[in-house]
């Protein structure tokens, strides 16, 4: 045997004996995918989950029929296999929500229609999500030109005067199509701020949950990044918490 | 004094520095006759049989990953307690108490019935903020499943007299979100104990 056919067997050795911890649907995914790809993927599939990163993707991704994997990595990283879409995202952001959402940012840019879901789903929360990704492109930046047009004022009144002016100096070309409906600014934002900054998990009255995942991720937009670094845990409390109030309560489930 | 349930509901509405705050609470049934039902949280610190060594409380970080993982399981999945086995669980809720009140958790003797004992720091104090650590234990001969979002202790809200919240003196204190592994070699005894066992040993 020569090396080459030796490394050969080695690396499918390897890649078979790795994929008995993966799940069967995913590895049969993977065997679409050339071997070196597939030995990328598979060891970013097996680094530690990341809670803010899951609870953060299944929120972007709800309502939209794609079936979605995620892996730790070094960088931001959307590949479509099959009717499904490898996601990595460097994993050290992993903590920050707002970063987490750029995994619906690369996402969207294998999409035809990556505008109008990042309109709707992240609205007011693109800006933010764009400055904590790092994420940069020529979509993206005529997106930012349309924020600013249509919340930078709006921006500016709730303490996030810092954000816009880095979106102010991150647009550029043609704002995105005007006749898209952004969605309206979240007053809550505010009162999540508050609470935050006092060291609470945002809560509603009496301690219920939040029940907007975009107002809570404003109200720690709104921090400086010193109080975001300690506020980080306290805003992914409150987003696990609005998934599970949703889940708790459907089907208008009353417990006695 | 113990906290009456509309008390506990006035409380709950005060100014931000002053909230009784127990969040998310999922039923406003959780709070009945004057306490406070806490739910079993989704992260775990598991315990396992070290192949290294005893837990030493004056090295506790050497060995932390031979003997402890932490794992999530989500509401609606379940694990599995057994026999004589202790796991580290948090409140799902996130709680501050105010200045001139402390807390006592208590464990739900239903689940003690079936040898799962819910033990804890049992008093919180004035001033704390965060999730609750709770040991739970296996004391029964058959293994039990622990579910997330279940109601496992009660909190029990007490006036202080004297207003000198515990954690005062640290500014913008905030706890855990989730459980947290003994801090007993932090204790400021543990220089003076080095201090001996080096002599002891020269």
């Amino acid at each position: 045997m020569n090396q080459a056919r030796l490394h050969q067997e080695l690396y499918r050795q390897w890649i078979a004996s790795q994929s008995q911890m993966l799940s069967k649907t995913l590895t049969e995914l993977l065997n679409e995918l050339p071997p070196q790809e597939a030995l990328a993927w598979t060891i970013r599939f097996q680094r530690p989950r990341s809670l803010v990163a899951e609870e953060v993707a299944a929120w972007c991704f709800e309502g939209e029929t794609v079936s979605w994997w995620l892996g730790g990595g070094v960088d931001w990283l959307a590949e479509r296999v099959g009717s499904a879409v490898f996601l990595s995202y460097p994993e050290p952001l992993a903590p920050d929500p707002l970063a987490m959402c750029g995994l619906g940012l690369v996402w969207a840019e294998q999409v035809s229609y990556a505008p109008a879901w990042a309109v709707s789903r992240l609205g007011p929360l693109l800006a933010p999500t764009a400055e904590h990704s790092g994420l940069k492109g020529e979509w993206l930046a005529r997106l930012l030109a349309s924020w600013v047009e249509t919340y930078g004022s709006v921006a500016e009144r709730h303490g996030l005067e810092r954000v816009a002016d880095w979106a102010r100096s991150e647009s550029h070309g043609v704002p995105v199509d005007g006749s898209w409906l952004w969605p309206k600014w979240p007053e809550e934002a505010t009162q999540y701020f508050q609470q935050l900054k006092a060291g609470l998990v945002p809560h509603e009255r009496h301690g219920q949950s939040p029940r907007d995942m975009r107002a809570v991720l404003l109200g720690l937009a709104a921090m400086t990044e010193e109080e975001q670094f300690r506020a980080l845990a306290l805003a992914h409390k409150a987003i696990q918490s609005v998934s599970l109030w949703a889940r708790w309560n459907q089907n208008g489930f009353e417990e006695g | 004094m113990v906290l009456s349930e509309p008390e506990l509901w006035q409380r709950m509405e005060a100014d931000l520095d002053q909230r009784l705050l127990v969040t998310p609470l999922l039923s406003e049934h959780q709070i009945s006759g004057g306490s406070v039902d806490v739910r079993l949280g989704t992260e775990f610190i598991l315990l396992k049989r070290s192949a290294r060594g005893p837990i030493d409380a004056l090295a506790m970080d050497d060995m932390a990953q031979d003997y402890r993982e932490r794992i999530f399981i989500d509401v609606g999945d379940r694990m599995v307690l057994h026999p004589n086995q202790l796991v580290l669980g948090a409140t799902l809720e996130f709680v501050q108490v105010p200045g001139d009140l402390m807390a006592y958790v208590i464990g739900r003797s239903s689940w003690g019935r079936l040898g799962l004992i819910v033990a804890t720091a049992m008093m919180v104090q004035p001033g704390y903020r965060g999730s609750l650590t709770l040991e739970l234990a296996n004391l029964g001969d058959t293994p039990v499943y622990l579910y997330p979002g279940t109601r496992i202790a009660q909190l029990v809200f007490h006036t202080v007299s004297t207003l000198t919240p515990a954690y005062a003196g640290q500014g913008k204190y905030t706890g855990p979100t989730g459980p947290e592994f003994s801090k007993l070699s932090q204790d400021p005894d543990w220089k003076n104990i080095r201090r001996l066992a080096a002599h002891a040993h020269d």
